[in-house]
């Protein structure tokens, strides 16, 4: 029987999934991004759809209830996309820094 | 030749008189508008050459934007100084004269009773971590009335694009033992501070500490 908070999980695992197609079809994501993703999601809605299936893997990692477990891997999960968040920010950022400093040496008026 | 290399932001008050009192003592006089949302472009117009950034980044880009121009115009000695009026352009001598045995010269603001408590404070914690990290005796860091010999610019080339570019050149240089010298200058307060705030503080701290780790 699926409970309250599964049908969340589920719910909001099938919206991202439409995004992750949404942002496809704008070629906002390459195909190697968007399979990634619908990969990440399904995974996400199989563990929330079938949250017994996960015993092994809590008992391996000590983990006492599926909500632990949703808590450790979404955080370990957060943080994984904010440090590549992180690095591709600092990569546009010097990417912008040196197009507008060659555009002013290339635009200088003496 | 003796270049010297403005960077200016929203400093269309000030930056007109700035370049002319400049241009007493140095052979050329190249500003770099860092993506201002006034006239300080147009207001610079009496520099030899001007540069402007399409958006704003930081004084560190604007000041590698402005080394690399000098480097293009064959320049010996670079000299930097801010574009707020905070330092005094009649003191540019001085500096020609210390340089000539000199890699870097810096110049040290006195951390008198006219300078905001808060940027005392955050000169000294700076200064105090600086010369615990790098073991250099500089009384004044983040002073960007500066001088150097065009040569130790591939030595000091920093990655920082904001205000934590005057500590980095000279983690930089103490790392390369470049020789730097140091001299008292006057500094004036008059406006609104526009510098190193407290948050960037913080980062040049912490950037201190990745340079020394890392660099």
């Amino acid at each position: 029987m699926v409970v309250g908070v599964q049908l969340f999980g589920i719910l909001f695992g099938i919206a991202m999934i439409y995004f992750a197609f949404l942002y496809f079809k704008k070629k906002d994501l390459t195909i190697n991004d968007f399979i990634v993703w619908i990969i990440v999601w399904l995974l996400f809605i199989l563990a929330v759809s079938f949250p017994q299936r996960l015993n092994v893997l809590m008992d391996t990692l000590g983990i006492i209830s599926a909500m632990q477990f949703f808590a450790v891997a979404g955080i370990v999960f957060l943080s994984g996309i904010v440090f590549y968040l992180y690095t591709r920010v600092r990569k546009n950022q010097k990417q912008l820094a040196k197009i507008v400093k060659e555009i002013a040496l290339k635009e200088g008026k003496k | 030749m003796n270049i010297a290399v403005i960077p200016a932001f929203n400093e269309g008050k000030t930056i007109k008189e700035v370049i002319e009192k400049t241009k007493k003592y140095m052979d050329k006089v190249i500003v770099v508008d860092d993506g201002s949302n006034d006239n300080t472009f147009d207001e610079a117009r009496a520099a030899d050459i001007r540069l402007k950034h399409l958006v704003n980044i930081g004084k560190g880009l604007a000041l590698k934007t402005g080394f690399e121009a000098a480097i293009n115009e064959n320049a010996d000695v670079i000299l930097t100084i801010d574009s707020d009026l905070q330092h005094d352009p009649d003191e540019i001598p001085l500096f020609l004269e210390k340089i000539k045995d000199n890699d870097i010269v810096i110049g040290a603001r006195s951390l008198n009773e006219k300078m905001p408590l808060i940027f005392r404070f955050g000169n000294s914690f700076i200064h105090y971590v600086f010369r615990f990290l790098f073991n250099l005796k500089i009384k004044d860091t983040q002073c960007g009335f500066r001088a150097f010999k065009a040569k130790a610019y591939p030595l000091i080339k920093w990655q920082a694009l904001n205000y934590a570019v005057e500590t980095e050149m000279l983690a930089r240089a103490g790392k390369n033992n470049l020789k730097i010298a140091e001299i008292p200058i006057k500094t004036i307060y008059e406006d609104k501070y526009k510098g190193t705030t407290i948050i960037d503080g913080v980062k040049i701290t912490l950037n201190m500490l990745k340079w020394r780790l890392f660099s």
